[in-house]
């Protein structure tokens, strides 16, 4: 390695500035008789609030969800990814709820056969979820005889205990998953025993709500 | 000499097994439509359990299974049955009430149904005694053909 002899002459080629060097720390630009300090100030992204202020970040290895740990993919919405992190919530909208009430016309239920009760029809969109419940009420009958089923999408969804001669409501809920088009949701009187039996009069109702995900 | 007498004492709890319970049922009906999330049933004849007679609970849909043509239930007790209270009304009718169903009988009311389902009953006995006819599911007579 060459040794630099008397006379030599130093020329320094630097190109930073004190803007560009941190506060406190010291540099030669170019001139070696200038001894020169930084002024970049040392800032921090916080939680509190989004700025990005200009200046020297430290960092932190646990990086961003470690300075707020609200930045987590159960905080974001499914199919948006926010500094990496994919949304895992699935949001709720295009929020449909109507229920339908009807008074059954009073008659005769043979053994083991039914009757309809409330039948609806509704159109959802396509990737919706649909919730289905039902309530009823049957005044004449005879307890152990009759039942109520629900039906949505032409698949049983439940069924109640017997409907007693007493005025009543009894629900029953249902959750389907990623329906689109026509969808009946529908309720119907059951007659469990081994003879005619008469309906002299009855109301239900069903209630259909669907959502988009 | 004394004689040191072991008595043994034995407590007896009587525990019930969970009032929800799930049996599977064999099931009936027209299958109207298949897809990776969906499964329809024709309306006119829904895709449900075989027409039995389950007794004082109330049930709710599980699970479908289309290969095996079963239906899994979530099977509740009732909470309240009716009684005669012995009087009769203006119009000669008996008069009844509610009562609350006792522990005891939501233990036999969840017994009688399992004594009906895929649990305790082969599905070519269910399917006679409840007069239901097989599954029409042209889905798979399709893919077995």
């Amino acid at each position: 390695m060459g040794r630099m002899g008397e006379g030599a002459e130093v020329i320094l080629t630097g190109d930073a500035v004190v803007g560009e060097v941190i506060d406190g720390k010291f540099f030669y630009k170019d001139d070696p008789l200038v001894r020169l300090e930084g002024t970049m100030d040392t800032v921090a992204i916080v939680a509190a609030n989004d700025n990005y202020p200009a200046g020297y970040h430290v960092g932190n290895v646990g990086g961003l969800d470690a300075i707020d740990p609200d930045l987590t993919g159960g905080n974001i919405k499914t199919g948006v990814t926010i500094f990496g992190k994919g949304g895992t919530v699935k949001a709720v909208y295009d929020v449909q709820s109507k229920g339908y009430r009807n008074q059954t016309p009073s008659g005769s239920i043979s053994a083991g056969g039914e009757i309809d009760a409330e039948t609806q029809t509704r159109t959802v969109t396509a990737g919706s979820i649909v919730f289905g419940a039902m309530a009823t009420a049957i005044w004449d009958s005879s307890p152990d005889h009759f039942k109520v089923k629900l039906f949505i999408d032409g698949v049983q969804k439940g069924e109640t205990g017997f409907v007693p001669d007493i005025y009543d409501t009894l629900y029953l809920s249902s959750y389907t998953a990623n329906l689109s088009g026509s969808i009946v949701v529908k309720n119907v009187f059951h007659n469990y025993d081994g003879s005619s039996r008469n309906v002299d009069s009855a109301k239900s109702a069903v209630f259909l709500s669907s959502a988009k995900v | 000499m004394l004689i040191l007498l072991r008595v043994q004492y034995s407590l007896v709890v009587q525990r019930y097994e969970s009032e929800n319970m799930r049996i599977k049922v064999p099931i009936t009906g027209t299958v109207r439509l298949i897809t990776p999330t969906r499964v329809s049933g024709e309306d006119s004849d829904p895709i449900r359990m075989i027409n039995i007679n389950l007794g004082n609970v109330r049930t709710s849909f599980v699970s479908l299974d289309l290969e095996n043509e079963e239906m899994e239930l979530e099977v509740t007790p009732v909470e309240k049955v009716v009684y005669d209270t012995g009087e009769i009304d203006g119009e000669g009718k008996s008069i009844r009430d509610f009562r609350s169903t006792t522990p005891e009988e939501k233990e036999a009311f969840i017994e009688h149904a399992r004594n009906y389902s895929l649990e305790r009953m082969s599905k070519e006995a269910l399917y006679a005694l409840s007069g239901s006819s097989r599954l029409k599911n042209l889905f798979k007579e399709r893919a077995s053909a």
